[in-house]
């Protein structure tokens, strides 16, 4: 996607083709719906307004969810049916295993077949050597991505939340509990409807004493926060006005379909505030009618997002976004994501569910889209929204604007210290070649083994006579007891002290929501008050090596990184070797000193530009990025 | 700019300095800044070097040592000995002679690992941080080679991380694929019941080879990052990465076995 005419594409239109794509096994399937359809004329319960007499309410990280799950699970009379894209989580599967064996209960579980995998069946193995009919749901080119649970006739258990330890200890998740015998039905008949491309699964037998005997374990502890604040406590609703549900699919393209454009014409029709937190944001007529809202200037249009939405092509996406004026912010590192699919609007109603706002959700997946019609949970989820949106990191589209050539003082003949850099003018054209031809070195070796790196390492650096060149994937977060890691820095600012050249190259991250980048950031600063010229290696290309090269003729080559779990050697195990070169070699010094790192270190500000940048530049590809390069391009000097 | 050229001189003795005016290589210093000089070095303190340029022998630059990025030098029994070089040799391995090590970038070392592992007779030892099948060459030959040599009747191990202490998705990949791995006769280990990490990336092959560095065994070890790692047949540094091998093997067997 390198340009924005495709966001003009109409629903239909596009939702037409992907239909027409799929329109021979649509008939084929056809048949078998045919009868259960006959059966259960959901396609129009689906678009009724349903009577819903209460909804809760709670929210990931470290809310109520889990509990309140485990709790509703365990009030079932009869049965339960559930489809939890993801089930992992020690407790729930404990749960379901005790009601089904123990409590007697009818237990279906609807899985993706990603769950089948060698790593995953253990679970599927457990639920059915405990009575529970699992079901394994063939979808052609999509997924069974709900994540939902109907308990007796009277709840509907739904949400963002997979059924994971990330789902309910990491993650920004919601979850949903719907008193309604009608979604109870509506939930039931599509879980139905999953039969005919669902398979039995079966698992190995199992004496009888191994079945589940005693009551589920108590709730595992919450692992250390992932955010600064836990989310909101429990909240129950009677006020609920109605409630309507959507199941996408492409056997029942009608239904996607009619989603979206009750979603389109719902954003249209807001008065007062469009707020949108969605994990990811791509379908095009979806992005257009956000752009339209916020460009109409009449009502506010908030977005939160996940942090994977800076990588490529869904970058432009938030561009265009704020472009319109959206005030979009995003969430989420690699420990945990913002994962709601959630609009709220005018304090009067809330769409959730399974469904991301993407192509294959509205076309492909097994998806539901809830829609509650409830001042009072649009107010709670107003008020969950504005926090979650103050704590989240504004989008900052890349600005292409070239620095100023750099106005630094005329430089000495021998200039001392950190090394003068200015702006870069040869921005990267595409992928740096590696060095394509290896090296064959005669050396006094040794190998060593977990903790013997440390005191080699410190041992070269503070008997180093002029050099110490460094590149390294990981300089570890700093935390309070970090032993190894503060000798470490300490023999690098003495080196520096004794006029010792101390160059390290630092790997960036594509992402600036990874949480390196930040860790890597403050150590460029930190060390580079120090003396240290800490240089950041550009983000488009891994820099994943763990090289020293001291006085060109001291090598230490492993896996060691730089992190106090590593250099304790309590957390990681590692291996490396040290090589004492008989003569000095500057070509493995020269390999440092060439990687290609941010030019213009003069400032923290000013490299954070260039890597804005750069990164902008690693996100695109094709004509975009020509004309960007263009764009980079410094004017001639008169 | 006032230089202040300490008295106490660390060397550069008058006889190295007649012995490098004798030597035709200069020596070289590399400036921060990027620039090189050339020349010949008469002395060399705790402020700062002293070089006569090549071609101006009229001339003599001090050059502080705050200036400087490195210094190669032109003589290598003087920079050995400057550099401490043979002392820290020595008390470094008691092998009669050096090792003969490659080293190798990630394209290099996909084409050695490739290499290494065909000419495997009798036993294939790895311990993984991360595996990864790939459709691209070197890793996809290499798994396949793998395969052909558990089949013929070479001993495949891998020992690979599983521990707590890894992102769950990047556990559940890892023990996908050393499930598909068992499936064709390869003996593989998840490294599990520990929070501590298995982050050691080693190659042993006929316990007579040996790769190790930075590395995983997947696409982009072999492929587009900049990785650094080292092949060598030394058996110095061969037999402790057998022995710490075996130790990991023999860990995780009796963790496995504890009740």
């Amino acid at each position: 996607m390198h340009d924005f005419g495709h966001l003009g594409i109409s629903a239909s239109r596009h939702l037409g083709i992907s239909a027409s794509r799929h329109l021979a096994s649509r008939i084929a399937r056809h048949v078998s719906f045919l009868i259960t359809s006959l059966l259960l004329p959901i396609s129009s319960l689906a678009a009724t307004a349903l009577d819903v007499r209460g909804v809760s309410v709670t929210f990931s990280p470290q809310g109520d969810s889990l509990s309140e799950i485990i709790r509703t699970l365990h009030s079932a009379k009869r049965r339960i049916d559930v489809a939890p894209f993801f089930l992992s989580h020690t407790n729930l599967i404990d749960t379901l295993c005790f009601l089904s064996a123990k409590q007697k209960l009818k237990v279906r579980c609807f899985m993706d077949p990603a769950s089948t995998a060698p790593a995953e069946c253990h679970v599927l193995d457990r639920l059915a050597q405990n009575g529970v009919e699992v079901y394994v749901v063939q979808v052609p080119d999509g997924k069974m991505h709900l994540k939902c649970a109907v308990v007796d006739d009277g709840v509907v258990i739904t949400g963002a939340a997979n059924w994971t330890v990330r789902g309910f200890e990491n993650n920004v998740e919601d979850s949903l509990f719907l008193q309604s015998p009608a979604l109870a039905q509506a939930y039931r008949a599509r879980m139905d409807r999953l039969l005919p491309i669902s398979e039995l699964y079966h698992a190995p037998r199992l004496d009888d004493s191994e079945r589940f005997e005693s009551k589920p374990s108590k709730l595992s502890q919450s692992k250390p926060p992932t955010l600064t604040y836990a989310a909101p406590r429990l909240q129950r609703f009677s006020s609920v006005r109605s409630a309507r549900v959507f199941f996408s699919s492409d056997s029942e393209p009608d239904n996607g379909l009619l989603a979206s454009e009750t979603i389109l014409s719902r954003i249209h029709a807001a008065q007062k505030r469009v707020d949108v937190a969605m994990y990811l944001l791509v379908e095009p007529t979806l992005v257009e009618a956000l752009a339209q809202k916020a460009t109409e200037g009449k009502v506010p249009v908030r977005l939160l997002v996940d942090s994977g939405m800076l990588d490529s092509s869904s970058r432009t996406v938030l561009e265009t976004l704020v472009a319109a004026g959206v005030q979009v912010n995003w969430l989420g590192n690699e420990k945990f994501s913002m994962h709601l699919k959630t609009l709220v609007l005018d304090e009067a109603q809330v769409w959730t569910g399974s469904a991301n706002w993407s192509q294959s959700a509205f076309a492909h997946n097994i998806e539901d889209l809830v829609l509650i019609e409830s001042a009072d949970l649009a107010r709670a989820y107003t008020r969950h929204f504005d926090t979650l949106h103050a704590a989240a990191t504004p989008f900052q589209p890349a600005s292409l604007s070239v620095s100023a050539p750099s106005n630094a003082p005329a430089s000495a003949e021998f200039p001392i210290g950190l090394p003068p850099t200015g702006p870069r003018t040869n921005w990267p054209s595409g992928l740096q070649d590696v060095a394509s031809e290896d090296l064959l070195l005669s050396a006094s070796a040794r190998y060593l083994a977990d903790e013997e790196y440390l005191p080699a390492l410190l041992d070269l650096i503070r008997n180093a006579h002029q050099s110490v060149l460094a590149s390294m994937y990981v300089m570890g977060e700093p935390q309070k007891d970090q032993p190894n890691l503060n000798q470490l820095t300490a023999a690098l600012a003495q080196a520096v002290q004794r006029g010792v050249y101390v160059h390290l190259v630092l790997h960036m991250p594509l992402s600036e929501a990874v949480t390196m980048n930040q860790i890597h950031l403050d150590w460029a600063e930190n060390l580079r008050a120090k003396g240290v010229d800490v240089r950041l290696h550009i983000p488009t290309i891994p820099l994943h090596e763990k090289v020293v090269v001291v006085d060109l003729a001291k090598v230490l080559i492993g896996s060691h990184n730089w992190s106090e779990g590593a250099l304790s050697s309590q957390k990681v195990t590692e291996s490396g070797v040290l090589l004492v070169l008989p003569q000095q070699d500057r070509r493995l010094a020269d390999h440092i000193l060439n990687r290609e790192s941010i030019r213009d270190m003069r400032t923290p500000a000013l490299w954070q530009e260039e890597l804005r940048t750069l990164r902008q530049l690693g996100n695109t590809s094709g004509k975009e990025r020509d004309t960007l390069l263009d764009q980079l391009e410094p004017e001639e000097m008169p | 700019m006032s230089l202040r050229y300490s008295l106490l001189s660390l060397l550069l003795l008058a006889r190295a300095t007649f012995g490098l005016a004798q030597t035709n290589p200069s020596d070289l210093i590399l400036l921060r800044n990027g620039r090189e000089l050339s020349g010949r070095l008469i002395q060399e303190t705790s402020a700062g070097y002293v070089l006569i340029p090549a071609g101006a022998p009229t001339q003599i630059q001090r050059i502080p040592r705050e200036a400087t990025a490195y210094v190669l030098y032109a003589d290598p029994a003087q920079a050995a000995k400057l550099l401490g070089l043979d002392s820290v040799a020595r008390n470094l391995s008691k092998a009669p002679a050096p090792a003969e090590v490659r080293l190798l970038a990630a394209e290099p070392f996909g084409k050695a690992l490739l290499e290494a592992a065909r000419s495997a007779t009798n036993s294939i030892w790895i311990s993984a941080y991360y595996f990864s099948d790939s459709r691209a060459a070197p890793i996809k030959d290499f798994y396949a080679t793998l395969r052909e040599k558990a089949a013929a009747g070479v001993e495949v191990v891998i020992l690979v991380e599983n521990s707590t202490a890894s992102p769950p998705a990047m556990r559940r990949a890892n023990a996908n694929f050393a499930a598909q791995l068992s499936g064709d006769g390869i003996q593989t280990l998840l490294w599990s019941g520990t929070n501590k990490a298995l982050h050691k990336k080693l190659v042993i092959i006929d316990g007579r080879i040996l790769l190790l560095g930075s590395s995983n065994l997947s696409l982009s070890g072999t492929y587009g990052s900049i990785e650094m790692n080292i092949l060598t047949e030394a058996p110095h540094l061969v037999q402790p990465a057998i022995a710490d091998f075996q130790r990991l093997c023999t860990q995780l067997k009796q963790r496995q076995a504890a009740p």
